[in-house]
């Protein structure tokens, strides 16, 4: 019997880490190099986390369970991620722009722009991507403890 | 491992995974709002502004709530 419990546990736990994970879920461009794909998809799936983390808050301070200050400051700090994901974006369409549009070379109305590696947008998303995890977790987890 | 100590962990690895679950869920929920959004053929520009757009509504609708004042 321990055992038919321990094996249910287990497939529970997998299962819903399996739903909290998953990724890949919202298309991106098949035509971005690899890289400009990943960083994307992290991009996509934050802003997902941020909208839901935004949902919680919202009901945990409807319901009772977050105190004002708490709202607030977490309130803030989901502002903050949105922001630093905005600039992950828009690194990330600056360097997809280079290049999809390279300049013309030799022509010195259009000089080449410094190439781009995909490199700091996804520094910036997996970063962001980070912080947003982490609060998300606390959120959820406030409704859990305070039951 | 004593009887207990099982015990423990099955409703430890129960809980863990009902939570995850649990905050899956919400994720889902925006997950099918922001397919419901692209189900029209729209480019991929097109779908990371939907994305953000759905993550500004969410956020516009925490900054309307007026906190009161601390007593």
């Amino acid at each position: 019997m321990r055992k038919i419990l321990f094996a249910i546990a287990v497939s529970v736990l997998l299962a819903g880490c399996g739903t909290f994970t998953k990724v890949g879920t919202i298309p991106v461009d098949p035509t971005l190099p690899a890289p400009a794909r990943a960083v994307q998809t992290g991009i996509h799936e934050s802003n997902v986390l941020i909208a839901a983390s935004a949902v919680v808050l919202l009901e945990n301070y409807n319901g009772g369970i977050v105190t004002a200050s708490d709202f607030i400051a977490e309130r803030g700090q989901l502002r903050s991620y949105a922001n630093q994901l905005d600039r992950a974006q828009t690194l990330l369409d600056d360097c997809v722009k280079v290049l999809r549009n390279p300049a013309t070379p030799g022509d010195p109305r259009s000089p080449r722009p410094p190439p781009c590696d995909f490199t700091e947008p996804q520094r910036q998303a997996e970063i962001t991507a980070g912080l947003v995890t982490a609060l998300h977790k606390k959120i959820a987890d406030r409704r859990r403890e305070l039951k | 491992m004593t009887t207990e100590l099982t015990e423990k962990l099955i409703l430890t690895l129960l809980e863990a995974g009902l939570d995850a679950a649990a905050r899956g869920v919400k994720r889902e929920d925006i997950l099918a709002e922001v397919n419901a959004s692209f189900a029209a053929g729209k480019s991929y520009e097109q779908i990371t502004a939907d994305v953000r757009a759905i993550r500004e509504r969410k956020l516009d609708a925490l900054d309307k709530v007026e906190v009161p004042p601390a007593p």
